[in-house]
């Protein structure tokens, strides 16, 4: 009965097929993205006179100066509102009776729903000062009580304006760590709480929210890094502003003729340092996630009773997702139906000529729409592809290949946006690869960038599934490989779907690396919206933002039918 | 290093392991979960593996079904070496070609009740119509052939059970490991798997490997007992032999509850010894360690080999003797407790019946000096 299995033994080896297919993964995905990185870092130290030398001009000028305290300005203060917003709602949204339910999970996929770019021109139509909807409404309402005007009375393009745009889409960056905090911390506590005698209020301050500090801290500091890299807010809103902020800048800088590469390098890489010690100091503040889990399971047992302040806290988190979804969207297709973009709403002039201009008749939209769609696709099932088997990989062995496959690809995850187009720019325009303005370039900028969604998405795809499935599966008979494609790439598929939807959305909606990379000959759907909305076509572009978060609100219902789904199943 | 056998008889064990070591580093400290353990598993037999949480009884488990990597030992199945850290043979867990049953049960919840128990016999590359008879067969043997179509998470915890059991089953030599299989069921599903699963191992006639921390279900399951302390295999034999020969006092500590009393040794003839105890001289028989007069010992006996005489009653030859007051009884169905204070400390003892003896009554405890155990102590360990 066991001759086979005596002369199945072989010698004690750790690399199998499948390990073999891991490795070989492993260091391509580190060398793709050591080679843009490396190439940049070079480039910055041998063109370091020339760099310094411009930026002291600058810093001479003023212009450097200016940009510096536009950025501290939009980043400070929009983390800022950030971090109060996003921590009553989730506190509201974790512990309270206030708490909307399915719908409060909504929150933090707001800026998916409706792309910030789509949002912010939203906002745009809506509070500019001669043009804008809401502002014709406020004038009409003021004309009443006899106050005349042409402009106002609010206007977005400002540094006010600005920030509050930004603090809406930082919000879900801290909402998602205050509330996974919240979230760790068992609500016996604050039953212990008011069980020794303290009120709700007291409970809140001395025992829930001393609980999450850490949370609170890294929630803080997370919205200033995100804020740093934020592009399509600044390029839109500050453009009309004349404030630009550093992202903005450096852009600038390598988009005019000729472009200033060694300036726009060293800032790059100042931008790199300031994240990098921000993340530092976010990681010493939260040391190890499992700071905040005191306790045993969570559960909604502990939800405390607002009373009276249950409507005004439940109103709170509707407003959200009214100003970062449903206002700017209403402004967006009122515009997009219009010939020419007016606040004087004339149902009889609607028309659908937008639609079809941009989606059929004009080259450039509609081949964006192609490109964008086609290359969010690829993508996403590269992306998600490669984080699957590193992934699983590293919870099949464990060890150094775990900690190395997910320290490679959280790496561009650390970078801004701007910088890792930069990085793209620089190494691959020059010969021998010549790949400024092809499809090409795009996706390797993009498959950089998705890698840290996967491979989040795949993790958390891989937490919800035992070993013992794998072992039980082992133990059947079935090698490494078999055992992979059969038990646990079924068992993660929904996950892998909704991560595969969430780089899809990013990608498709992507303007940073877009806006520097995206060429005439193939444009993506990102730069035409930047283009269109400096040449100011407002209803082409009204109408192109209403069919990107057409498409992105429907990939979210199906991530969020998916994983739904996953999570009743097992 | 062992030669392996080309073709096992019927005496050839099904699992033999021989001196396995297993350590974990951390980065703070090195634990040594298996420390040269050996054990054999003949054909047919049901072993339990018994110990508290830590003390390796997994890590045995998990080494045999090829989940974890021994440090040093060799592990021989049906004589066939599947691991040996000196001959560098290491077997994955697929090429074993035995059954397992999880804590968890590990049943693939994308799959169906049939498609789990299929899987391993698909695995084993059984022909496609083959396959269909066998699962069947498999399930009816755990009382489940009409749920083949149903998704594991829409079974109870114990059918789940028997589905993950079929799995185990269908496509082994008829080796199957157990880790704590019922563990998370209710005490009345537990009790009910329990008589089914011993009865199913008589007629498949099996041979198992069982980890449990549960004394009960180990006396009523196994044909061996494995008890466990860190790392080693404190002592091995028939329930009976565990529970009336205790070799130790770690075994009979852990085995049941028992009454312990500590003195030095008074005397010692045979297999017999008197120990001198706050409690009085007592009469028991002397374990390996005992080795001289004076030394410290450890007395130990059961509380329903206990008897509790009222005032005057005669107490039986050949039986220790302890007066006391009784403190209070405790009911608990079927037995009732008897907590007797006798100077300091307290003994407990079991009885059938209620015999209405009011609290504070002067009784005496009688137990059979045959089945009173004594342990040598190290001097230090008083």
């Amino acid at each position: 009965m066991s001759t086979s299995r005596g002369l199945a033994r072989r010698p004690a080896s750790r690399l199998d097929g499948f390990g073999v297919v891991v490795m070989v993964m492993l260091v391509t995905v580190a060398l793709f993205l050591a080679f843009p990185l490396g190439t940049a870092v070079l480039r910055t130290l041998g063109d370091a006179p020339q760099g310094l030398e411009a930026i002291l001009t600058s810093i001479a000028s003023g212009a450097l100066p200016k940009v510096l305290a536009n950025t501290a300005l939009v980043v400070l203060g929009g983390a800022a509102i950030a971090t109060v917003a996003g921590a009553v709602l989730a506190f509201v949204n974790e512990r309270t009776d206030g708490s909307l339910g399915a719908a409060g999970e909504l929150l933090p996929l707001a800026p998916m729903i409706v792309p910030p770019i789509a949002g912010v021109i939203g906002w745009a139509i809506l509070l500019d000062p001669s043009v804008g909807l809401v502002n014709h409404l406020l004038r009409g309402a003021l004309g009443l009580v006899g106050i005349e005007a042409t402009e106002g009375p609010l206007d977005i393009y400002t540094a006010t304006g600005l920030v509050c745009v930004t603090g809406l889409y930082l919000v879900p960056y801290v909402y998602l760590i205050v509330a996974a905090g919240l979230r760790g911390v068992d609500p016996a506590l604050d039953e212990a709480s008011r069980v020794s005698g303290a009120s709700p209020l007291r409970t809140m301050l001395r025992v829930t929210l001393p609980a999450v500090r850490p949370a609170l801290l890294a929630a803080a500091l997370m919205a200033v890094i995100a804020g740093i890299g934020l592009f399509s807010v600044p390029i839109v809103l500050g453009t009309a502003a004349r404030m630009d902020v550093i992202s903005v800048h450096v852009y600038r800088l390598f988009d005019q003729f000729p472009p200033q590469t060694a300036t726009g390098l060293m800032l790059s890489g100042a931008m790199v340092v300031v994240v990098q010690c921000l993340l530092l100091a976010q990681h010493w503040m939260m040391p190890g996630e499992r700071h905040s889990m005191i306790g045993g399971r969570g559960g909604r047992a502990g939800q405390i009773r607002l009373g009276r302040w249950r409507r005004p806290a439940q109103a709170l988190a509707v407003a959200y997702l009214a100003t970062t979804s449903i206002l700017p969207v209403c402004g967006l297709l009122i515009v997009s139906f219009q010939p020419f973009w007016t606040p004087l709403i004339d149902v009889a002039q609607f028309t659908l000529e937008n639609y079809t201009f941009v989606l059929f008749e004009n080259g450039p939209t509609s081949r964006a729409f192609v490109t964008s769609l086609g290359l969010g696709a690829a993508t996403a099932t590269a992306a998600v592809l490669i984080a699957a088997v590193l992934m699983f990989a590293a919870r099949l062995r464990q060890g150094q290949v775990a900690r190395a496959a997910d320290v490679v690809m959280a790496l561009p995850a650390t970078l801004p946006h701007t910088v890792i187009g930069v990085a793209f720019l620089i190494t691959f325009t020059p010969a021998p690869f010549k790949l400024y303005g092809t499809v090409l370039i795009l996706f390797l900028a993009y498959l950089a960038m998705a890698l840290p969604f996967a491979a989040r998405a795949a993790a958390s795809a891989a937490s919800g599934i035992g070993t013992d499935v794998a072992e039980a599966s082992r133990i059947s008979g079935a090698g490494p490989g078999r055992t992979f494609v059969r038990i646990l790439l079924p068992l993660a598929l929904p996950g892998l779907m909704a991560g595969w939807i969430i780089v899809f959305i990013h990608t498709a909606g992507e303007v940073t690396a877009s806006s520097l990379l995206g060429g005439a000959r193939n444009p993506v759907i990102g730069r035409v919206m930047t283009e269109l909305w400096i040449f100011g076509s407002f209803p082409q572009l009204a109408a192109m933002a209403i069919v990107v978060t057409a498409v992105t609100t429907t990939g979210v219902a199906l991530m969020l039918y998916l994983t739904r789904r996953a999570s009743i199943r097992t | 290093m062992t030669t392996p056998t080309a073709s096992p008889s019927e005496h050839t064990p099904r699992v033999s392991v021989r001196g396995l070591t297993k350590r974990y580093r951390t980065r703070t400290r090195d634990t040594t979960a298996l420390d040269g353990v050996s054990i054999d598993i003949a054909p047919g037999e049901f072993v339990v593996l018994l110990g508290p949480s830590g003390c390796g009884k997994t890590t045995l488990l998990r080494s045999i079904a090829g989940l974890e990597q021994p440090d040093a030992g060799d592990i021989l199945l049906d004589g066939a070496l599947v691991s040996s850290s000196a001959g560098k043979v290491w077997c994955p867990p697929e090429q074993r070609r035995l059954g397992m049953v999880f804590q968890s049960y590990a049943l693939w919840p994308h799959m169906s009740v049939a498609d789990n128990v299929a899987y391993p016999l698909r695995n084993a590359g059984h022909r496609a119509a083959e396959i269909g008879p066998l699962v069947q067969q498999a399930l009816a043997r755990v009382g489940l052939d009409a749920l083949g179509p149903s998704f594991p998470g829409q079974l109870s915890g114990g059918q789940q059970q028997r589905v993950a059991l079929a799995r185990a089953l269908v496509a082994t030599g008829g080796l199957v490991l157990f880790d704590e299989p019922l563990s998370n069921l209710d005490a009345k599903v537990r009790a009910r798997l329990r008589v089914e699963l011993a009865a199913l191992q008589r007629t498949v006639g099996f041979s198992s490997l069982y980890v449990t921390h549960d004394q009960s279900e180990a006396l009523a399951l196994a044909d061996r007992i494995a008890v466990m302390e860190v790392g080693r295999i404190a002592q091995i034999g028939s329930p009976q032999d565990i529970y009336d020969r205790t070799v130790s006092r770690y075994v009979a500590d852990f085995i049941g509850s028992a009454n312990e009393v500590l003195g030095e040794i008074e005397h010692r003839g045979g297999g017999e010894c008197a120990v001198r105890t706050p409690l009085g001289l007592l009469a028991g028989q002397a374990c390996a360690d005992i080795d001289h007069v004076g030394g410290a010992a450890a007395v130990m006996f059961r509380p329903e080999h206990c008897t509790v005489l009222g005032p005057g009653a005669p107490v039986p030859a050949g039986h220790n003797r302890i007066a006391g007051t009784l403190e209070r009884s405790l009911f608990q169905g079927a037995t009732v407790e008897h907590v007797v204070r006798v100077g300091g400390s307290l003994v407990v003892a079991t009885a059938l019946a209620h015999d209405g003896m009011p609290p504070g009554t002067s009784v005496t405890v009688a137990f059979p000096a045959a089945r009173t155990l004594v342990y040598g102590l190290p001097k230090d360990r008083r």
